[in-house]
């Protein structure tokens, strides 16, 4: 089996790829003006706490030096103290990181759903009304930044017909589950609240869909195009002409290399998802890493700054992986080139 | 009747009406950057100006698109960050392409060279995170303000450009032109410059058409959470904050610039497939 050997050569760039990304974040925390040991203890510190405090931190020594003691406090899980929040930043990720996820989660999912959904008809409606209105909101939706679709939906929905909840991730009344995984949903589910659950649901409906409504439209229409241009190869006439029925040709040859195309975008969607959520989080008041981001930004706290970049690049870096396995699944080509290597 | 170079490939370029309307769009917004102080209605709103007596006011046929909570024109403040929106994407995409296109081409010519693996190797490892995320990262450790948006913008940028043209530069180099000029002793600019790049200007040119609406877009995106244009400059992002206070009674505060910015990338986006759609008939 030498598809497990790909996914060992896959994994291996990936942690090379992520130790690169971590010395470029590193240099741009270090480009900050000023002494982060003076910062931390504040003007009135003495020179000689503030000196203490730079060798304990390694401040003193040159930028490589430095470099390797983060690594290796990085690997000992510690990745240093947040000035904003005043806890280890594990702490903080351990807290915001879920919510981000599975906000994240649920957009990726209604993104290839509904983008694989509207492609399909897309294309099997190609040049009537209907493949025409999809196109023309396709161009509208991927034109329209998400945190601008997330004020017209919080406008929309939210404020005028109050059907969704446009803040938190569950309403002032119902209590929260017992945190096991720290996903509102699962964790409703996992203990049978199913009123939470269905509350977490509602809450996620909005941000969810403000994020995934630029890439869905973008997968629309590669789902589109791809199948289209398919519809035309020679396998499918093939099995039109061995007599196979309709729907099979479309559900079995047609449908699956039409939606390799469609699959593999949607690991660069998924990377716009991630940095919108920066911005919608924000709009919906979503206790999410992202928003937590934004204010440690807003406060030039490095070592959050590098561990929120850090921990955004892994989950990016994970779902390109996923994204690379399952088209390694769907299209035996790449399987096989790598096996005759 | 004989046709012109230019005739040619506007008959081309109008065939597609989509392709028309994002000329005309993109038209209609450089106008109005370049023209603001003429044709926005209130130019002086454009700066620290304060009126609390017209504060707040609904869309109307003087203030088109209302009034913000200084009582500022919000159509004349869309003009006018129309400006620097558009500088953004024109010095973005000016310092971005002829670095990216110059790694690329390198990487691609010396393929599986130690330059290769370098700039490649490197230029993974930047598209390794979201754009937005190092972008929002890089401005926030600097002083916020425009430069420094486009230089954030500007780091994360160049690998798109080093990508394409690496592609394109890899099959390239094997082609008889490409050896035709090793043969006859051809400098490696020469070969670098006038052999290989020439024929990757169409898909530079449509991408970076594209690009100006993208990178116009994640710099709204970075003033939006206040790391771009300070105040009292107007910019798109700025304002769909600011007016987010004040959903949804104040609406036309946040929708209309966020409107704008959708326009933009519409327009970019229209036009770049145009201008792709017209390379790929052209070498038809």
């Amino acid at each position: 089996m030498h598809f497990s050997r790909y996914i060992v050569r896959r994994l291996g760039y990936s942690i090379f790829v992520l130790i690169g990304l971590s010395i470029v974040v590193f240099i741009i925390a270090r480009l900050v003006p000023g002494d982060p040991a003076r910062a931390a203890l504040g003007p009135r510190a003495t020179q000689e706490a503030v000196e203490a405090l730079r060798a304990k931190l390694h401040l003193d020594k040159p930028i490589y030096v430095q470099y390797f003691f983060w690594l290796r406090s990085v690997f000992q899980g510690d990745f240093g103290e947040s000035l904003y929040t005043r806890r280890p930043v594990v702490e903080d990720i351990k807290e915001f990181l879920p919510a981000t996820l599975e906000l994240a989660l649920f957009a990726g999912l209604f993104m290839a759903v509904f983008g694989l959904l509207l492609g399909i008809v897309s294309a099997r409606y190609a040049n009537t009304w209907v493949d025409n209105c999809i196109r023309v909101l396709a161009y509208i939706g991927i034109a329209t930044p998400a945190f601008v679709v997330a004020i017209i939906l919080i406008l929309l929905f939210g404020m005028y017909y109050e059907v969704f909840p446009t803040i938190g991730r569950l309403s002032p009344g119902i209590a929260a589950p017992p945190r096991f995984t720290g996903l509102m949903t699962l964790d409703s589910l996992l203990s049978g609240n199913w009123r939470a659950f269905f509350d977490a649901l509602k809450h996620l409906f909005l941000p969810a869909l403000s994020l995934s409504l630029g890439g869905l439209f973008q997968e629309a229409r590669i789902t589109r195009a791809s199948m289209l241009e398919n519809a035309k190869r020679d396998f499918v006439s093939a099995a039109r002409a061995y007599g196979i029925p309709e729907r099979v040709v479309v559900s079995k040859y047609l449908f699956k290399p039409s939606i390799i195309p469609t699959v593999s975008i949607l690991g660069l969607d998924f990377a716009s998802l991630i940095g919108n959520a920066f911005l919608v989080e924000l709009l919906f008041n979503w206790p999410g890493l992202s928003r937590y981001g934004i204010n440690v930004m807003l406060r030039k706290d490095i070592e959050a700054i590098v561990a929120v970049v850090m921990v955004l690049g892994v989950v990016f870096t994970v779902v390109n992986i996923l994204v690379d396995l399952v088209v390694a699944y769907l299209d035996p080509r790449i399987r096989l080139v790598e096996r005759g290597e | 009747m004989r046709r012109t170079r230019l005739g040619r490939w506007w008959y081309k370029f109008s065939r597609n009406p989509l392709s028309v309307v994002g000329l005309v769009i993109v038209a209609f917004i450089v106008f109005c950057a370049i023209f603001a102080p003429w044709v926005a209605p209130y130019p002086e709103h454009a700066g620290p100006y304060v009126n609390y007596g017209e504060a707040n006011k609904p869309p109307s046929l003087t203030h088109p698109f209302g009034t913000d909570v200084f009582g500022r024109d919000v159509l004349s403040r869309v003009f006018f960050a129309f400006r620097s929106s558009l500088l953004m994407g024109v010095v973005v995409l000016a310092i971005v392409v002829p670095v990216g296109v110059t790694l690329g081409l390198l990487a691609g010519y010396f393929k599986e060279s130690w330059i290769d693996i370098l700039i490649m190797r490197i230029t993974d490892i930047f598209l390794s995170v979201p754009p937005l995320i190092l972008a929002l990262a890089i401005t926030s450790v600097l002083k916020p303000n425009l430069t420094n948006a486009m230089i954030a913008v500007s780091v994360m940028w160049w690998p798109w450009y080093t990508r394409l043209v690496y592609g394109m530069a890899t099959s390239l180099r094997n082609e008889y032109f490409v050896q035709s000029a090793e043969l006859i002793g051809a400098s490696k600019f020469h070969i670098l410059f006038r052999e290989i790049l020439p024929n990757c200007v169409s898909t530079i040119l449509t991408k970076m058409t594209l690009d100006m609406g993208w990178v116009i877009l994640i710099g709204a995106a970075l003033s939006f959470v206040g790391l771009g244009e300070q105040p009292p400059k107007p910019a798109l992002g700025t304002m769909v904050a600011d007016g987010a206070k004040y959903l949804p009674e104040y609406w036309w505060i946040s929708v209309f610039p966020g409107l704008a910015i959708m326009l933009i990338v519409l327009g970019f986006n229209l036009l770049g497939d145009g201008i792709g759609d017209l390379f790929s008939l052209e070498e038809a």
